[in-house]
């Protein structure tokens, strides 16, 4: 995931938009996802036997990574104009670091 | 800066806690020495000494790194940078920001002082889309 904080994890829903839905609203939200789909697997399992259990978890497994890898990225504009800095101008990446230096 | 060279601009935008004694005046001194051609130099030796950001300390600096000392005394007392400071405040609040140091590489935010390696992983990503 991006914006990996060291400090304090920031709202996730800021930094993905789309799936996965897991990691929109916050814990209380992926908890009862979570409950819900082992519930599922479990409800499953009974009925269909371990082969089926095995086939949803894979599937569940499969579009979880899926669902990660086509999430897009936001993308913030910030103004640079009068604001120190270093390097070119013109350079294919700008870096915007909001500092506090003590 | 000195790995990827002319392909990375940094550009530092201030967001001074309002709680830490000393984070406004150190980046009013770090907008004085961009007044006078050096903020690379007050960037770095502040970034080395803190959290020894004091008013005295600041001076001290400015003499070391060979400022005006009266003209860098006189921009902190008179606030002379002070709405640049607002102005980047204003964009941290508008922006939600709640911690720093944030980085935006490319518009993608990055929350907190993380690896290096995790910073350098980004940029590679973005150099690599750019060239596309």
């Amino acid at each position: 995931m991006q914006g990996t904080a060291i400090s304090s994890p920031p709202p996730l829903s800021s930094h993905v938009s789309g799936i996965p839905l897991l990691w929109l609203g916050g814990g209380n939200c992926r908890k009862n996802i979570l409950k819900r789909l082992s519930g599922l697997v479990s409800v499953v399992s009974r009925v269909y036997g371990g082969k089926m259990r095995k086939l949803l978890l894979i599937i569940l497994f499969a579009g979880l990574l899926i669902g990660t890898a086509s999430a897009e990225i936001k993308r913030y504009t910030i103004p640079v104009e009068g604001s120190p800095s270093f390097g070119q101008r013109d350079a294919p990446l700008t870096i915007v670091e909001f500092i506090d230096y003590q | 800066m000195k790995e990827y060279g002319n392909k990375v601009q940094l550009v530092i935008k201030f967001y001074p806690y309002k709680y830490r004694d000393f984070a406004r005046i150190s980046a009013e001194a770090a907008l004085a020495a961009s007044d006078q051609g050096r903020f690379s130099e007050m960037h770095h030796i502040m970034l080395r000494k803190s959290p020894q950001l004091d008013r005295t300390s600041l001076l001290a600096y400015a003499k070391e790194i060979g400022l005006d000392v009266e003209k860098f005394r006189a921009s902190l007392d008179t606030k002379k940078n002070d709405k640049i400071i607002e102005r980047d405040l204003k964009l941290a609040l508008d922006l939600d920001l709640y911690n720093t140091p944030t980085f935006f590489i490319n518009g993608r935010r990055i929350i907190g002082n993380v690896p290096y390696e995790y910073l350098k992983k980004i940029v590679v990503e973005e150099l690599n889309a750019a060239k596309k």
